[in-house]
C-alpha cells in the first residue's frame, strides 16, 4: 500500500522501470539516427556499443576491460572493507561513550563533508603515488559516514529495549551485546550503503593520482583523447557497479536483518 | 446459566444486579494459589519531582506523598487519567527512576534498581525482532544463564498459558499486536518473578483483544499467584481485573480512593455490566477521578 491507498504490483513496478530505461535509450538511438547531435559531444548508443565490442576485444591502452573494472573494484572494496571494520565499531563506542563522541566528533564533522580531492596532494605527500594513497581516499570518504551512522544507530535505540534489558537483569555487556547492537544493525547497513554510494563517488579522484588502470582512470584518459565514447562507456560501467554494489548490500541486508523496518 | 438469562432479559437483568456478586459457580477457590512470600510492596512516603533544579520554576511534581501497602499475591489497580503520575509510580516500582522522596519496599527490601524480582510488561510490547517467538520468551533466564532445558520446560508452560502453542518459531512481526503482548507477558512471567509490573499493557489494543487479554491476565495470575501492580486508565479494564483499586488525581499524583473491590471470581464481562457493585463503584471512581471543577 501506498499514501494514496492503492496497491502497487512489484511486477508492474519492475516492468516500468524496465520500459523508462528502454524509451530513454530509444530516444537517444534516434536522436543519434536523425544526426541531431555530434557523435563527439553525445555518441549515439549504436556507436557506443560499437566501441565496446572493441575495447573488449582488444582492451583500453592494453589493458583488458574487465582488468579496469577488476582493478577499480579491488580499490574501492579494499578501502570500503577498511572503513567497515573500523568505521562500525568507533562509532559504536563514541555513540556508547559521549567521553569518546565528544573528543572525536570535531574531527568527523571536519573531515565528512570535506571534499576528499581536496587532499590529493597531502596522500601522495605522505604515502606516495601507489595503490596506498588510491585506497586511503576512498576510505577516507567512506570512513565518515559509517562513523556518524553507527553512532547515530546507537542513541536511536529505544528506551523501552534497554529498560527491559535491565528489568531482565542484562549486565552492561549483555545491554551492549543482545540489545543494543543488534537493534542498530539495521541503521548501520544503512550508514554503510550511503558510505559506499559517497566511496564510490570518490573512486575517479583516486585514480587521478597517477594510475595507469581503472575505470576512473580510463574516463579521464580517454577524455584527453576525445574519445567521448570510451568515456561514455566508463560512464555507464561505473554507474552499473555502483549500482550492483548497492544490490549487493541489500541482498546481505535482507539476510542479515530481515526485521528492518518491520517492527 | 443464571447470568446468562440476566442479560437475555433487561428486567430481570436489573433485578439480578441488586443482588451483591454474580455466579460463583465454587470451581474457582484462592486457596489454590502458590504462596508468594517476595510478593509484599510497601510504597513509604513517595515523592517525584521532575524538572530542572537550575530552571527552578519548571520543576513538575509528579506524585506526592503516596503511601501504600500492598498484601502479596493481590491484583492492584492503579487508576488514574493521564498525567496523574501512575507511571511514575510503576516506573519507580520497577526501578526505573528513584523516588525524590521516600522510598519502595519490595519484599521487605528496598528497591534500588531494576531486577529479575519484579517483571515488567510495557505498553509497548517491546519484542526484539530479531528473536524468534519463543526465543524472546526465554530471554529473561538465557541472560540469567539458565540451564537449556529447564527454561524450555518453564517456556512451554507459559506458552501453553498464554494460548501461544504452534506461534513459537514466528518472527514477533508476523505477530498481531494482541499476540506480542501475550509473548511480552508470558517473557516477563517465565521467571516466576514475586511481582509484576504492568504500565498499561492493553492499553494499544481494540476492545475485544483487550477483553480477552484481561481474561488470559487473570487466569495466568492465578495460576502463578504473581503480585500484580496494574497501571491503567480504563475504569471498565480496572474494575475488571483488581482486588483493590488505587484512584489517583492528577498533579501531583495523590491517592485519592483506596477501593478493595466487592466482586467475586471468576468475573465475567456481560455480568459485571448490571451488577450493581459494579456501577456503585464505576461511579464513585468516575467521582473520584476527575476534579472537582468539572462536575459542579
Amino acid at each position: 500500500m501506498n499514501f494514496l491507498g492503492r496497491r502497487w504490483d512489484r511486477r508492474l513496478g519492475a516492468m516500468v522501470s524496465v520500459l523508462s530505461v528502454g524509451i530513454f535509450v530509444g530516444v537517444w538511438y534516434v536522436c543519434g539516427r536523425l544526426k541531431l547531435m555530434s557523435p563527439l559531444i553525445l555518441p549515439p548508443p549504436q556507436e557506443i556499443w560499437l566501441s565496446l565490442t572493441e575495447i573488449l576485444e582488444e582492451g583500453y591502452h592494453h589493458i583488458s576491460l574487465w582488468q579496469h573494472v577488476g582493478i577499480s573494484l579491488g580499490r574501492a572494496m579494499v578501502a570500503f572493507i577498511l572503513a567497515v571494520v573500523l568505521g562500525v565499531p568507533l562509532g559504536l563506542a563514541m555513540g556508547l561513550f559521549p567521553v569518546l563522541s565528544s573528543a572525536l566528533e570535531p574531527f568527523v564533522q571536519f573531515f565528512r563533508p570535506l571534499p576528499k580531492i581536496a587532499l590529493i596532494p597531502l596522500a601522495i605527500l605522505w604515502l606516495g603515488i601507489g595503490e596506498v594513497s588510491k585506497v586511503f581516499l576512498i576510505f577516507l570518504s567512506t570512513l565518515f559516514t559509517v562513523v556518524v551512522g553507527s553512532a547515530a544507530s546507537v542513541k536511536s535505540v529505544g528506551q523501552g529495549k534497554l529498560r527491559l534489558g535491565a528489568a531482565l537483569g542484562a549486565n552492561r555487556l549483555q545491554l551492549v551485546w543482545r540489545f543494543i547492537l543488534p537493534a542498530s544493525l539495521p541503521e548501520i547497513f544503512t550508514s554503510i550503503r550511503l558510505a559506499v554510494g559517497v566511496g564510490w563517488t570518490t573512486l575517479i579522484a583516486s585514480e587521478m593520482v597517477a594510475a595507469e588502470s581503472g575505470m576512473g582512470w580510463m574516463v579521464m584518459n580517454a577524455s584527453s583523447y576525445m574519445r567521448t565514447d570510451i568515456v561514455m562507456i566508463g560512464i555507464i560501467l561505473l554507474g552499473l557497479t555502483g549500482y550492483l554494489l548497492d544490490y549487493l548490500l541489500v541482498v546481505v541486508e535482507r539476510l542479515t536483518v530481515p526485521w528492518a523496518g518491520r517492527e | 446459566m443464571k447470568n446468562q438469562e440476566a442479560i437475555d432479559d433487561p428486567q430481570k437483568g436489573l433485578k439480578f444486579s441488586n443482588e451483591a456478586i454474580p455466579v460463583d459457580d465454587g470451581s474457582f477457590s484462592p486457596s489454590t494459589k502458590p504462596p508468594n512470600p517476595g510478593g509484599g510492596i510497601e510504597f513509604i512516603n513517595v515523592g517525584h519531582i521532575y524538572g530542572n533544579h537550575k530552571r527552578g520554576s519548571t520543576n513538575t511534581e509528579a506524585v506526592a506523598e503516596f503511601s501504600v501497602s500492598i498484601k502479596p499475591g493481590s491484583l492492584v489497580c492503579l487508576l488514574g487519567p493521564s498525567g496523574c503520575g501512575k507511571s511514575t509510580l510503576l516506573n519507580i516500582l520497577a526501578g526505573f527512576e528513584k523516588p525524590s522522596l521516600g522510598q519502595v519496599l519490595v519484599g521487605g527490601k528496598k528497591v534500588s534498581g531494576p531486577g529479575p524480582d519484579r517483571g515488567v510488561v510495557f505498553q509497548e510490547p517491546n519484542l526484539l525482532p530479531w528473536r524468534k517467538v519463543i526465543a524472546n520468551i526465554t530471554l529473561g533466564p538465557d541472560l540469567a544463564g539458565r540451564p537449556k532445558k529447564e527454561t524450555l520446560a518453564k517456556a512451554r508452560r507459559f506458552i501453553e498459558l498464554t494460548g501461544l502453542s504452534g506461534f513459537e518459531t514466528y518472527a514477533p512481526y508476523e505477530l498481531s499486536g494482541g499476540m506480542k503482548q501475550r509473548v511480552a507477558l508470558a517473557r516477563a512471567w517465565i521467571s516466576e518473578p514475586p511481582i509484576m509490573v504492568m504500565d498499561e499493557p492493553f492499553g494499544a489494543l481494540d476492545a475485544q483483544t483487550r477483553i480477552s487479554m484481561q481474561e488470559l491476565l487473570v487466569d495466568v495470575w492465578e495460576k502463578t499467584g504473581s503480585t500484580i501492580v496494574f497501571v491503567t486508565h480504563d475504569v471498565d479494564e480496572a474494575l475488571f481485573l483488581a482486588d483493590r483499586i488505587l484512584v489517583m488525581t492528577p498533579r501531583p499524583g495523590r491517592l485519592s480512593k483506596d477501593i478493595i473491590s466487592p466482586l467475586a471470581r471468576p468475573r465475567i464481562y456481560e455480568s459485571l455490566v448490571v451488577n450493581s457493585d459494579y456501577a456503585m463503584m464505576k461511579r464513585e471512581i468516575l467521582l473520584a477521578m476527575r476534579k472537582p471543577e468539572y462536575y459542579i
